[in-house]
């Protein structure tokens, strides 16, 4: 499982899609936060915090978990390499896990130089080490919280088809979907238990909670789940592949 | 096959289902944020678990912002939803965009002035518009919380402090918690408490309480009574309010407010012992300070507090304008120290004077509480700083005073100015005879020997609780407490002194919990902009090049390493 989990990120970091990927990242989140005019960037607000940054992260991140995850199931099923991988001495299950905690490092590692941001916030605040640490320790935990989920869903996604490209829409999408798709579909209801509900299924509401730094179990619960929810059918999408 | 697979995954999505529904009933929540910012405090968790109503916030501060204002109204957001989630469905959130409320323009404009009617406050903001000219446009700070019977008007903006909206919204998310509180109590108190301003000993008139009893209104009944109408109705008020008497107090009066006192009252007393007419010294250079006779101090001195006919200088103080140019010459008015209006600070020993905005005074007096007495608990609230000087009275009073004053002036520190008094009372007229005799007083009054509880605030300056008034052709208005008429060369905005009468109302009233509400401090983290300003490059640089660059340096070591190991396998 070890041996499976350094060869996807060895071979992420092979080639060259990899660097691009975080690079685009890393470029599209700076700008946005120190450059780019609006709501989001950091200096015009004049506030010590990184709230535009646990602000965009789920936009962006929408096409960066895809972007690493669209290879894991669609190029070994395409390249027939995943049948190779079913005659290892490895359950199923431990491949999904693999490719999914692979995925999660590689987020990890995506968003490592953000620390960058911390320091400059660190730097220019007033007094200088004006920035609440422990809050923003807490909105990176709901970031990685949210790369799962993400990664989930791509797993899942990118097992269901051979084709890079389709696997990556779809996943994106999806991401979309659960993101704020519960969100507009609560706006039908009027107020009240449905409208509830339908706002609690989305990750918006989990996420916003914790991006301000509040860790609640409701919403380590619900991430944990829905992480489970898209491992656990990755895994049944796999064994009907076995067959 | 595919049916198994379906039932595996309804069996799993109950199972998380499950476990989601399980958590949400057994649950922790850690607030991480160094200031707790995020966790109401227990009196507001209290306060909204317990609510019979429902209580509808409808939001103006909503639709196109601008960058500050929308980070206001997400914090606006975040905290009524916390709200919500405690107080379940008895709270209700609706946002409008004040702009578009109606169908067509001429209602969206009939609509605002209709939330102004309502009692909404607009700010004005400058706009930049497509053609680039700055146009004026109006946002609505605030919100109407309201039950099925009756709304109060909130507006979240401090009213009249000239600061800019970054300040005021810093002062606005902090008062957030406090602000819908004190809502909620409005909405749903049924019998609010009755404060009453005596009137008959030359007391300040309303239009110099003006500010003082209109912020009260909020919470309390106000009447403005005579002494005899509170013997009338003695157990009906839960507060008393003097305000800068100026003629004695007679034996009957001392009576009564002795017996109200006995009836568990609360008393607040905002006295002079020295008669300064300040007003003549825009025209001669002295005028003498001397002594009021109230007639009052036997009852102080019972009470366990005695202000002393004295005048404190207090090198901490406000200014005033001083023409500086010769006779004949254009007027020169230059900004210098005024000794007698010494700015007095909170102390740390009681709710009501911690976290406290100094305080402005005018002519105050030192304030002395008694040893001795019975079981009076005494704290001091107010003081003065560290380097002040108590003047006996009778003294001149006036701007010779500031040639004499040297660094080794100011021989007196920390004079107190203002104490709370608290414990158990004997009257003061249970070994003298009562004043009135029995006809003069109401049927079925007893008179009341001793109480178990009073309170009650004596502040040495009738002028911490008065209002300016300016007058602009026939109409005099009313300014708030804060405002300081020499604000020009002044250039503070005394917030305390409102600070300090809305504690000690609610603190006499028995409305503690309010105090901690409004004195929470919520830290709104800044950045330094001076540097912001000038090393914005930099850290530019440093925010967008450094991490491609570390990321091209990760790159090039895995291309080296993958290099190695080919060599090794090569040789």
């Amino acid at each position: 499982m070890v041996t499976l989990f350094r060869k996807e990120i060895a071979s992420f970091f092979s080639s060259l899609i990899g660097y691009i990927v975080i690079a685009v990242f890393l470029l599209g989140t700076g700008l946005f936060l120190w450059v780019f005019d609006g709501e989001l960037n950091i200096l015009q607000s004049g506030y010590a915090g990184l709230d535009g940054l646990f602000m965009i992260a789920p936009w962006i991140f929408l096409f960066l978990a895809p972007a690493i995850s669209m290879r894991f199931f669609a190029d070994e099923s395409k390249s027939g390499t995943l049948e190779l991988l079913f005659t290892f001495p490895i359950s199923d299950l431990s491949i999904v896990l693999s490719k999914f905690f692979a995925g999660l490092v590689l987020m990890f590692i995506a968003l490592l130089p953000t620390v960058l941001y911390f320091i400059t916030v660190y730097a220019l605040g007033s007094p200088v080490g004006n920035i609440d640490i422990a809050a923003t320790i807490g909105a990176y935990i709901g970031l990685l919280f949210l790369a799962g989920v993400y990664v989930a869903i791509g797993t899942f996604v990118s097992s269901i088809t051979d084709n890079q490209i389709i696997s990556f829409i779809i996943s994106a999408a999806l991401c979309f979907a659960l993101y704020v798709g519960f969100d507009f579909i609560a706006e039908v209801f009027p107020e009240g238990v449905f409208k509830r509900i339908s706002i609690s299924l989305g990750i918006a509401q989990h996420y916003d909670s914790i991006s301000r730094g509040v860790i609640d179990t409701r919403d380590i619960v619900y991430f944990l789940s829905v992480i489970s929810f898209f491992i656990y059918i990755t895994h049944i999408s796999l064994k009907k592949k076995h067959k | 096959m595919q049916k198994k697979i379906y039932k595996q995954i309804i069996i799993a999505c109950s199972v998380l289902i499950g476990i989601n529904v399980i958590s949400s009933v057994y649950y922790a929540r850690f607030d991480l944020t160094e200031d707790s910012r995020y966790t109401l405090s227990a009196t507001t968790q209290e306060y909204v678990k317990n609510l019979q109503d429902t209580i509808r916030f409808s939001v103006y501060l909503h639709g196109d912002l601008p960058v500050s204002f929308v980070k206001m109204e997400r914090e606006l957001t975040d905290f009524l939803k916390e709200l919500k989630r405690i107080g379940k469905e008895h709270i209700q959130i609706k946002f409008f965009d004040p702009r578009n409320l109606g169908s067509n323009a001429k209602e969206n404009r009939e609509a605002f002035a209709r939330l102004t009617q309502y009692g909404l406050k607009p700010y004005t903001i400058q706009e930049q518009d497509e053609s680039g000219t700055y146009v004026q446009r109006h946002i609505i700070p605030g919100m109407i919380m309201s039950t099925s019977e009756r709304y109060v008007p909130v507006n979240l903006f401090a009213d009249g402090v000239a600061s800019g909206a970054e300040e005021l919204i810093f002062e606005a998310l902090g008062r957030l918690e406090y602000m819908c509180v004190k809502g909620i109590m409005q909405l749903t108190t049924e019998h609010k408490k009755n404060i009453a301003f005596l009137t008959d000993h030359g007391e300040l008139p309303f239009l110099y309480v003006k500010d003082a009893t209109l912020s009260l209104m909020e919470l309390y009944n106000i009447d403005r009574i005579t002494t005899p109408e509170l013997l009338d109705s003695i157990n009906k008020y839960d507060l008393v309010i003097v305000a800068k008497p100026q003629k004695p107090f007679s034996d009957e009066h001392k009576f009564i407010i002795d017996q109200y006192l006995m009836r568990n009252g609360a008393f607040l007393g905002f006295i002079d012992a020295v008669d300064v007419n300040a007003d003549t010294l825009q025209y001669v250079s002295n005028v003498t300070a001397v002594p009021f006779d109230l007639h009052i101090s036997d009852l102080l001195f019972h009470l366990g507090v005695r202000i002393n006919p004295t005048i404190l200088l207090d090198n901490q103080c406000a200014k005033i304008p001083l023409n500086l140019a010769p006779a004949g010459m254009p007027p020169n008015y230059q900004p210098i120290s005024w000794y007698y209006f010494p700015i007095v600070s909170g102390t740390q020993s009681h709710l009501i004077s911690q976290r406290l905005s100094p305080v402005k005074t005018e002519f105050v007096s030192s304030l002395d509480t008694l040893e001795g007495g019975g079981k009076l608990q005494k704290t001091i609230l107010l003081r003065s700083s560290a380097y002040a000087r108590i003047l006996q009275a009778p003294v001149q009073v006036g701007f010779s005073v500031l040639e004499r004053i040297r660094g080794d002036y100011f021989t007196s520190y920390y004079v107190p100015v203002a104490a709370l008094v608290e414990g158990e009372l004997e009257s003061l007229y249970q070994y003298r005879a009562t004043p009135l005799s029995a006809e003069q007083l109401p049927k079925n009054f007893t008179t009341i020997l001793k109480t178990d509880s009073v309170k009650m605030i004596f502040v040495a300056d009738g002028d911490v609780i008065k209002n300016d008034v300016s007058v602009r052709g026939r109409d005099t208005i009313a300014q708030p407490l804060h405002y300081y008429k020499y604000f020009a060369v002044d250039k503070n905005v005394y917030t305390g002194n409102k600070e300090f009468l809305l504690n000690a109302v609610n603190y006499l009233c028995g409305d503690t919990e309010l105090i901690s509400l409004r004195s929470r401090e919520v830290a709104v983290r800044m950045l330094n902009r001076a540097r912001v300003l000038h090393e914005k490059s930099k850290w530019q640089m440093f925010t967008i090049l450094l991490p491609i660059v570390l990321l091209g340096v990760v790159g090039f070591g895995v291309i080296l390493i993958r290099k190695n190991k080919y060599k090794k396998y090569g040789s």
